[in-house]
């Protein structure tokens, strides 16, 4: 009897490590594309997998905080930045000056995706722990530009990246895994358990995988999986606001659209709180930003039928008998395109024409397979977008993207001047509560215009084992396994 | 030999007119690369970036001219790197091939080694059991979606029983994705070597033997096997694109990283130079499966069956 207590103490020992070993397993439809973050957008999942950091970056509350540099000021046309100096890669070499140096112009050299902001960059070493970063175009806001992942840091040696998060590689395979163990160097030492990243392309497998106990942490659940997750003992959900706003682009260049008081009236006619119990979650839009940043308009968006009518009364569209507007003989009526990519947009779209045809439209529901291009070329009226509202921490991108008239991806064809010599301000203001006021203004003469319905910030749910039942998600994607991850074994 | 460089010329002329239909099918398509790529990745898409990406992958040059380039390195070897991934596809192809071959070609087996006696059973006992159970496979692979199907095999494996493991390297994680995709493919090659044994056994030769006292489902398997094995042939052909097209929905929904979830990320943001690769190499399939079966009919009936008809 002793002799068999005695084997399975022994047993048990063995076995005690094991146990501690086994890997939180996280389960994502996106995985790295590659470990090499100057290949396209492999820098953003390497930065998300807890592998890749940069030198600023956006906290829970949506601020940009130190991370790798301890500062940037501005130095004439250049920029200083102090680096920390207890940073190690994962090989254990050291993170200074000359690392930056190299992984900065390997970067911007092989990828134009990570001079879209800075262009080519000169790096001057000033000391072990300081360098002088000069770019080819000129940048209002240093610390968001180096919080945006094309410039995560990283050390090539041979055909080997390290970087100097958390976690470290050990085992990769294109398209499927990735399997990572705790970083021995990281600058704050903690138990944390090893950790694989499974690509799970589709959101119902991920839910069957976590019921299955084969996943751990299953990211971005569709809500139709739910109710049935609720019902499994041991699992929990979490659900989230996250930065990927939903919105409705009005085409100006199109009736109705083309007159500001429809246009006006659209925005005033939507009740978005309906909105938001369609969807089983999120908030009320306040405007292009969810709440949490700091730049956010505070205030909600209104819901105002009665001044929408007479706003659409002005405009000369008159309702008839039935509640149906015309003009000139014309029905006031219009395209309402969704897209399946976002399912909740199919949702959504119902629930919106139910809303405005009460106001005297007619809305015809349509969804398409290619939304991007179709924007791109302007073929469309009102069409549903979702998009990172501040993927740098900074509420002047999206802005100069979507609505300067010039703007690359300005598919509302707004052209206001106005907007304009409020983005160009915002150029040119550096300090941190000035930007806020200027980005806040400029989203004030937005909603004049109102080229953009913002309809809603949604929630993304994370579904969680009891093993990792603590874990916190971020409001976003570009952190999924963190320093502060840990495991009950 | 004559015959032989006569298929092979056929083949290449085939080929060429694919890759011109790829190549314009492929650019047709609405939308630019680089501008989806970059919204794709919420990252600015400005002119600067967007026409230095051009400028990378060569698509600031004319069609014709691109067309030109591509087919000429196509042929030499080398098919271009992916706008996505960044990395040359042919080593993305060849990377994910033996996932899509093993699920693809799995389930050509598996559907050929049952649809054979499935068949004959069927042909032999016309309205037996058999036989509906072959008409209610072709229809519910008609009819439920493969993502469907896949999705309830894993709740009730994975799920409920913990009989199989989802996602754990091996060849028991084949074996789902296989039995889905060998239920879409069962169903037309039972249907067409069922319709040749029942022709078989209509002819008059058939009607002979069993006047002579012979029993019908030997003589039906006997007598028909060789002609109802020429349908079966060129339906298998025809089936063929199963292996390397026909796989997309289960290698999504049992997270497999083959050819054709690369396809589908790949077909989101229009990267032209993977979907031209892909088309490239289903074509080539094509062709190959088409040549193996007009050899192996000429194997089955070297003078080939004139005399079965009723």
């Amino acid at each position: 009897m002793i002799r068999l207590l005695f084997l399975a103490f022994l047993s048990f020992v063995a076995a005690a490590p094991a146990l501690a070993q086994r890997p939180v397993v996280v389960g994502q439809t996106f995985i790295a594309e590659s470990l090499d973050p100057a290949q396209g957008s492999a820098g953003w999942a390497l930065q998300s997998h807890g592998l890749a950091e940069t030198l600023f970056t956006v906290d829970r509350e949506g601020r940009i905080v130190p991370n790798l540099a301890r500062s940037v000021v501005r130095d004439g046309e250049a920029w200083r930045i102090e680096l920390r100096d207890d940073v190690r890669f994962g090989d254990g070499s050291p993170f200074d000056a000359a690392a930056l140096r190299d992984a900065f112009v390997r970067s911007t050299r092989e990828n134009p995706r990570a001079r879209a902001q800075t262009g080519h960059v000169e790096i001057d070493i000033l000391g072990a722990h300081a360098v002088r970063l000069r770019t080819e175009l000129p940048l209002a806001a240093a610390d968001s530009v180096l919080a945006e992942f094309p410039l995560v840091v990283y050390r090539v040696a041979g055909e080997r990246f390290h970087f100097t998060g958390p976690y470290r590689a050990v085992e990769y395979r294109r398209g499927e895994l990735l399997r990572l163990e705790p970083n021995p160097h990281y600058r704050v030492p903690a138990a944390r358990p090893p950790v694989v990243v499974r690509r799970v392309a589709d959101t119902q497998t991920l839910a069957l995988g976590l019921e299955s106990g084969e996943i751990d942490i299953a990211f971005n659940l569709a809500v139709e999986t739910l109710p049935r997750l609720a019902r499994r003992a041991g699992l929990s959900v979490k659900s989230t606001p996250v930065a990927y706003q939903y919105m409705a682009f009005l085409n100006t260049a199109r009736a109705p659209f083309d007159d500001v008081r429809v246009r006006r009236a659209v925005d005033l006619g939507v009740d978005r709180a309906q909105l938001v119990e369609a969807v089983r979650g999120g908030e009320v839009a306040t405007g292009m930003y969810p709440r949490f940043f700091p730049f956010a308009t505070p205030e909600r968006r209104l819901t105002d039928p009665v001044e929408a009518a007479r706003l659409l009364d002005a405009a000369g569209w008159i309702a008839g008998a039935n509640g149906q507007r015309f003009k000139d003989g014309r029905p006031l009526e219009f395209v309402l395109t969704a897209y399946p990519q976002r399912p909740d947009f199919v949702t959504l779209a119902p629930v919106l024409r139910a809303q405005l045809e009460r106001l005297g439209f007619r809305v015809r529901l349509e969804t398409s397979e290619a939304i991007t291009p179709q924007l791109q070329a302007k073929r469309f009226e009102m069409a549903f977008w979702a998009m990172h509202a501040a993927p740098g921490g900074d509420g002047a991108y999206v802005l100069e993207q979507y609505l300067r008239s010039q703007g690359p991806t300005n598919f509302t064809g707004i052209a206001d001047a106005s907007i304009d010599a409020a983005l160009d301000r915002l150029r040119t203001t550096d300090a941190p509560a000035a930007r806020i006021a200027a980005v806040r203004a400029t989203e004030a003469l937005v909603f004049a215009q109102a080229p953009v319905v913002y309809l809603m910030t949604p929630v993304w749910h994370v579904g969680l084992s009891a093993r990792v039942a603590d874990y916190v998600p971020y409001p976003s994607d570009y952190y999924i396994v963190r320093a502060d991850l840990r495991a009950r074994d | 030999m004559g015959r032989i460089l006569g298929e092979v010329g056929r083949a290449a002329i085939h080929l060429l007119a694919a890759s011109a239909l790829a190549f314009f099918i492929v650019r047709a398509m609405p939308g630019d690369p680089a501008v989806l790529l970059l919204l794709a990745q919420g990252q600015a898409a400005d002119p600067a970036t967007v026409a230095a990406l051009h400028a990378q992958w060569g698509l600031d040059r004319s069609l014709p001219g691109q067309y030109a380039a591509w087919l000429g390195d196509f042929l030499a070897g080398d098919w271009r790197t992916s706008f996505r991934t960044g990395r040359p596809i042919f080593e993305e192809f060849a990377a994910r091939l033996p996932v899509t071959l093993t699920v693809g070609f799995g389930a050509f087996a598996l559907a050929l080694g049952v649809a054979g006696p499935l068949a004959e059973a069927a042909a032999a006992r016309p309205h037996g059991w058999q036989d509906r159970v072959l008409d209610a496979a072709t229809l519910g692979a008609q009819a439920v979606p493969g993502f469907w199907l896949g999705c309830l095999l894993i709740w009730v494996f994975a799920v409920e029983l913990r009989a199989i493991a989802l996602f754990e390297a091996g060849p028991q994680r084949y074996v789902l994705p296989i039995a889905v995709v060998a239920l879409a493919v069962l169903g037309p090659l039972a249907q067409v070597y069922r319709a040749g044994l029942r022709e078989v056994a209509r002819s008059d030769y058939v009607r002979a033997a069993l006047a002579r006292g012979a029993p019908r489902a030997r003589v039906v398997a006997q007598q028909g096997r060789r002609y109802a094995a020429l349908g079966l042939l060129s339906t298998a052909a025809a089936e063929a694109g199963t292996v390397v097209g026909g796989t997309a929905v289960v290698e999504t929904v049992f997270g497999l990283p083959g050819i054709g979830q690369f396809v589908v990320d790949s077909i989101a943001v229009r990267d032209f130079f993977v979907l031209q690769a892909f088309f490239m190499v289903a074509v080539a399939w094509m062709l190959l499966a088409s040549l193996a079966a007009r050899l192996a009919r000429r194997l089955v009936a070297p003078g080939g069956f004139c005399d079965v008809a009723p």
